[in-house]
């Protein structure tokens, strides 16, 4: 039932919540359970800066079941205000117009359903920046 | 209705997807003639009515610093849930970090729900039993292939942060009121993946009819007059309705103006006069006075009157309507259609 | 290294889609033709990688069907999941077993990944990795090698087309191979027009899963010389770990687990990079096998891609590379992957006609997230 895992993920999936040590400041996103592999500091839950840019990205033309309904689709490596890096699926961007450098934000979606009649799982995405 | 304790806006923000596509393209598969607007919005393939009522609700929180731990209830009007059973409050009270202690409720009304849920919450602020709460209205609405339906069913939301007066709100609710009547005009039956709907019947028995008997009940209840009012947002399921609707109680074209999107994104639904009022917000002044009367199938209307407060210019929406309609895009018929899941019928 | 093991044998079946044959059928296949190349010894351990047979739902605890069916008894059956290096940790376990105590270990792997379809297979790849990050952002491993490849070009100045110069390569050494999946030569131009997977990289940046099964028999140099038999040498080895998931990294275009290992495995050795004449590479993708390569230390960092332009690395050439044609043309046999490269390297070290004498092998799981290096050197000829 990957429904349980992915209910557990929730709270961090939906709000972008990372680690931060609370000795040299490192941040890490999905939260890490243990300690900080920099300094071995006292990691606490932390909400991530919604805004970053592009590193780098790719267009998945060979996707997963799951995100098969969706390709070709953009899944960028994005780099927060706060420095911390993760990757994301991108929405809202048409193929020609992704830029390696484009500021990009958070915003919440649809990720994957398990069919018609199967739980609907949201979270995370990254749009080009609406101001 | 009046509320007996002073009950406003204290932040709002609307949402639009990015998506839109032109009457003509859909006409063109289905070999019509004449259609109702230009365009509307369709919801990409990752949202639905939850996420773009997420998307209005961060805007209205961020851009007024609503304390979100003081939030006692949420309430979406929506005909397009995700979950037939399964509320969308709860995804949005973890989606959103608000406190857990918090009434969460979907209302369905058609196209009404969201006015609805914005009296229902100002009644739990008036009463003192919630300090704030959110009222949204949000939809992904649903036409099926080739039927008149299909050329305005449009996806959006907007979401009001609602407290007491005196917490200093961008807008004051003066009164509300709602008309209903057993209106068969549209409806969509449990299990059923499209509504149905009896053509012109859905106009002068139940559009103008609802609108035109709240409107008028709400003026003689409260003293006032189309000349009392800056701006004014009718319910708009095509280009014509509203503009008929407004003539007919005695308003004119530049105070339904900036209220008026239906001709480039279609009916929202639930969405739709909300929308309309973030968007005249979004331009309004202090002491602005603006009228809203929604309308839902089935059917019913409610009228509402806000008052513009100098706080509309520290906490208007950012980002506003406008940058969602700039950053549209175009797409075909059958990119539409594939984001709608329609091919999967 | 001073527990002296040696490679005395080594068996393959050819890396491809086996539509009529079983993961257990292939990988006995492979076995009894190693035990045949050693001279069918008495067997004292058994250690069999496989990566997916399990998490696809082909064959559980595989090692123990295949010990079945080759007819040995009590001796130790271990199966081992650990990615692209199950079989050369099986590899490790035989140095293990051989340091304390002395007879015939036969190690290796099988894989099956045929019998599904390959977007199971690739989401069973995709669970090795981190969970969490790969499925809540739909990345593939192929889009993770793409986004890899993206950044590398962005930052070194490097051309699109320079980075598929690895896989002509492979393509081109691939052709005498019996054991190879694709033995065609191909250009880069045919590579780049081919079908994008993951933009920019095409399926020449992407090796190919396919069935395979490869074992190896270890045993002593003085039980290899007792017996008589032709041997290969196990010179040193290293193992380390990077930062998973991939993001965590300082930087994710540097392999410091592959620099880490092969460090160690060098210096265990005692030897340096400047010895090697041989370097099979874990390039599962183009961009792997550069950066990994670079990670070495054979390459500065953002110059791997021109060096293999420059039409370096070729057989003969010091250091030749994947001389049998590394994954993309031999084949990617997941879980049996580290035993096809060390057999291929065996097979260099122990020819009369070619002219080398040490090998490197380099094994990855995902993009550095473990690696393993292994030198070989060519011992007795006729002892």
């Amino acid at each position: 039932m990957p429904e349980i895992t992915e209910w557990r993920d929730r709270l961090w999936r939906y709000r972008l919540v990372g680690s931060k040590c609370l000795s040299c400041g490192a941040r890490y996103y999905p939260p890490r359970n243990s300690s900080c592999i920099k300094c071995g500091g006292e990691l606490v839950d932390v909400e991530l800066p919604r805004r970053g840019k592009l590193l780098s990205y790719t267009v998945i033309y060979q996707a997963p079941g799951i995100y098969r309904f969706a390709s070709p689709y953009i899944v960028g490596f994005i780099e927060l205000e706060d420095g911390t890096r993760l990757f994301a699926m991108l929405t809202d961007v048409e193929l020609d117009e992704v830029k390696v450098g484009m500021e990009v934000e958070a915003t919440f979606r649809k990720l994957y359903t398990y069919g018609d009649s199967g739980h609907i799982v949201y979270g995370i995405k990254f749009r080009p920046l609406v101001t | 209705m009046k509320p007996v304790n002073g009950v406003g806006i204290f932040g709002y923000g609307a949402y639009i997807p990015r998506y839109i596509i032109e009457n003509s393209s859909i006409a063109s598969v289905w070999g019509k003639l004449s259609t109702p607007i230009k365009s509307k919005t369709f919801p990409s393939y990752d949202e639905d009515s939850l996420t773009i009522a997420y998307e209005a609700c961060r805007i209205a929180l961020e851009s007024s610093g609503a304390p979100r731990d003081k939030i006692g209830a949420i309430y979406i009007g929506s005909e397009s849930k995700p979950y037939a059973v399964k509320p969308s409050g709860t995804v949005l009270v973890d989606a959103l970090g608000l406190s857990r202690n918090i009434l969460s409720a979907d209302f369905e009304f058609a196209c009404k729900a969201g006015t609805e849920a914005i009296q229902a919450v100002s009644g739990l602020i008036a009463s003192g039993m919630i300090e704030f709460g959110i009222a949204i209205g949000t939809d992904t609405s649903q036409g099926r292939p080739g039927d008149e339906l299909e050329y305005t069913a449009a996806a959006g939301g907007a979401a009001f942060v609602l407290s007491r007066a005196s917490n200093g709100v961008v807008a004051e609710i003066e009164a509300s009121n709602s008309y209903v009547s057993d209106t068969p005009d549209f409806w969509r039956r449990s299990g059923e993946k499209y509504p149905r709907h009896l053509y012109r019947f859905t106009g002068e028995p139940a559009y103008f009819h609802h609108i035109i008997t709240s409107v008028k009940h709400f003026f003689e209840e409260y003293g006032y007059s189309p000349r009392d009012f800056d701006y004014a947002i009718f319910h708009q399921p095509n280009s014509k309705f509203p503009q008929r609707v407004a003539k007919m109680l005695g308003f004119t074209m530049d105070q339904i103006r900036p209220g008026l999107l239906s001709p480039i994104i279609g009916n929202t639904y639930s969405g739709a006069t909300l929308v309309g009022l973030a968007a005249t917000l979004d331009v309004s002044k202090p002491g602005d006075r603006i009228l809203l009367a929604s309308f839902g199938s089935g059917a019913g209307s409610d009228a509402f009157s806000f008052v513009v407060t100098d706080l509309i210019e520290e906490r208007r929406a950012k980002p506003p309507l406008k940058s969602f309609l700039e950053r549209l895009v175009t797409k075909d018929y059958s990119t539409y259609v594939r984001y709608r899941g329609k091919l999967w019928v | 290294m001073d527990n002296n093991v040696v490679v005395v044998g080594y068996g393959m079946v050819r890396v491809g889609e086996y539509w009529y044959k079983d993961i257990v059928s292939i990988g006995v296949e492979a076995a009894e033709s190693a035990l045949e190349a050693a001279g069918n010894p008495d067997i004292d351990a058994f250690y069999v990688g496989s990566a997916l047979s399990s998490a696809l739902g082909i064959q559980g605890n595989v090692g123990l069907h295949i010990a079945d069916e080759i007819g040995l008894d009590d001796f130790i059956v271990e199966t081992i999941s650990s990615g692209g290096v199950s079989s050369g940790l099986a590899f490790i376990n035989g140095l293990h077993y051989l340091a304390s105590r002395h007879g015939y270990v036969l190690v290796g792997g099988v894989e099956k990944t045929s019998d599904n379809l390959p977007t199971e297979v690739s989401e069973a790849v995709l669970v090795d990795l981190d969970r969490r990050v790969m499925k809540y952002s739909g990345l593939t491993e192929a889009g993770l090698a793409a986004i890899l490849a993206r950044l590398y070009m962005e930052r070194y100045g490097v051309d699109r087309s320079k980075i598929t110069q690895i896989s002509v390569l492979d393509h081109e050494n691939a052709v005498d191979n019996p054991y190879a999946m694709f033995r065609k030569a191909v250009t880069l131009d045919m590579a780049l027009s081919s079908p994008i997977v993951a933009d920019p990289l095409t399926i020449f940046d992407v090796s190919p899963y396919g069935d395979g099964a490869a074992f190896l028999v270890l045993t002593t140099k003085d039980r290899a010389i007792e017996d008589g038999l032709r041997y290969v040498e196990v010179a040193g080895y290293g193992f380390a770990r990077n930062r998973v998931p991939i993001n965590y990294r300082e930087d994710i275009l540097s392999f410091r687990a592959t620099a880490k290992a092969v460090g160690d495995a060098l210096g265990s050795a005692g030897i340096s990079l400047d010895d090697l004449d041989i370097i099979e590479l874990f390039d599962s993708y183009s961009i792997s096998g550069l950066l990994a390569l670079e990670g070495i230390g054979v390459c500065e960092s953002g110059s791997s891609a021109n060096e293999f332009s420059r039409g370096m690395f070729r057989r003969g050439m010091r250091p030749s590379i994947n001389t049998f044609g590394g994954l993309k043309a031999r084949g990617y046999p997941i879980g049996a992957t580290t035993a096809y490269q060390i057999s291929e390297a065996v097979i260099r070290l122990l020819s009369d006609s070619d002219d080398y004498s040490t090998a490197l092998i380099h094994s990855m799981t995902g993009f550095d997230d473990e690696a393993l290096a292994i030198i070989l050197r060519r011992g007795g000829l006729n002892a």
